[in-house]
């Protein structure tokens, strides 16, 4: 099962990340982990570590943009969304609805027939 | 030392080459593993127990480094225009130079006994150049040169300013890969002249179209050769010409 978990979320965690920085508003790595893993339910119980690849690549793609925590008593790279992230936040909210709700109308049936 | 001191040096150890952006990542990761044996103190657990169950939390360092470096991978049509680019201006150098080389030998006295008339037999391209008239080969090699040149330099200004990616070893090894085989298939082929006589070395009388393959030869295996010895400088992230720095916090400020 957490293969199985792990293998789903390789291809959501950026637009995971997206959706957690629109709800926490500016936070840092550790913050994002944690609302992840807190709004989830514990479902997303990722290694911590691969989410700063992740933001690394939103960030170049302008998804969202980070500065050093001004004042803070360690070194702390806050990030935010920016405009465009908002933007493509949006857009893929709609294809995740859509998607999810054309696999729920398929798994939500009963399977017929497998318990004779 | 504690484990979250060796897992960072683990992590450094694998950001090794990735500039700005692994300092980032190694900064982050220090203050990420701080808080989380924060939280296994504020939890009760011992220091050993929080600092083991901060690093297990984290994931391993070879996965992460490696999940980084994909992330600064270039886009693909970056290095195809960069490969593009350094076989066509060394393509255009190397013939510029066996041009020029070939016009200096067939001016060359032990070359006007030796079968300089059979040079453009059947053939075209370099062999000829040494047959022809000498001027305007001279000036077709410094235009195919000088062509190289440019487009060399204007190669390196790109790259400079990010807009191609820099040549990583990869393109490296293909360019040399392909002047090498280049600079292999004009010595064992038949003479650039065309003209195969079977008493020579290679099975070729040793003649002028044989000394005409032999600097083609020579200049393409020597290209091959300096472009495997370049070392590229391996520019990590955008390039941000106020700051004059590569990485993602340049582009972000």
């Amino acid at each position: 099962m957490p293969i199985f978990l792990g293998m789903d979320l390789r291809g959501h965690l950026e637009l995971l990340l997206l959706g957690a920085l629109h709800a926490t508003g500016p936070a840092h790595g550790y913050a994002l982990i944690a609302a992840l893993r807190e709004r989830s339910d514990g479902t997303f119980h990722l290694p911590e570590g691969t989410v700063y690849p992740a933001l690394h690549r939103l960030e170049r793609d302008g998804l969202v943009a980070s500065e050093w925590e001004v004042g803070a008593p360690r070194r702390r790279r806050v990030y935010r969304l920016t405009a465009e992230g908002s933007a493509a936040l949006q857009a893929k909210r709609r294809e995740w609805t859509a998607f999810a709700n054309g696999v729920q109308a398929i798994l939500a049936r009963p399977i017929v027939g497998s318990m004779a | 030392m504690s484990e979250v001191d060796k897992y960072l040096d683990d992590m450094f150890d694998r950001l090794s080459g990735t500039g700005e952006a692994g300092r980032r990542t190694l900064a982050e990761t220090e203050d990420h593993l701080r808080m989380g044996i924060e939280e296994g103190l504020a939890r009760h657990l011992s220091m050993h127990e929080a600092e083991h169950e901060a690093v297990a939390r984290f994931g391993s360092p070879a996965s992460i480094a490696r999940q980084l470096r994909r992330s600064y991978r270039p886009r693909w049509w970056r290095p195809a225009l960069t490969a593009a680019w350094l076989i066509a201006s060394l393509g255009l150098v190397a013939l510029g130079t066996s041009y020029l080389m070939s016009v200096i030998d067939a001016a060359s006295p032990a070359l006007l006994h030796s079968g300089r008339q059979s040079l453009c037999t059947g053939s075209t391209g370099v062999a000829c150049a040494a047959s022809a008239s000498p001027w305007a080969n001279v000036v077709a090699g410094l235009v195919l040169l000088l062509t190289g040149l440019i487009l060399l330099a204007a190669g390196w200004l790109a790259i400079h300013y990010a807009w191609l990616a820099a040549p990583g070893r990869r393109i490296r090894r293909l360019t040399a890969a392909l002047f090498g085989v280049a600079g292999l298939g004009l010595l064992v082929s038949p003479p650039l002249t065309g003209v195969p006589r079977m008493d020579g070395i290679l099975g070729y009388q040793q003649g002028a179209g044989w000394r005409v393959s032999l600097i083609a030869s020579a200049v393409a295996m020597l290209t091959a050769i300096v472009v495997l010895a370049t070392r590229s400088r391996v520019q990590w992230g955008p390039y941000d010409p106020r700051s004059r720095r590569h990485g993602p916090s340049a582009a972000g400020r």
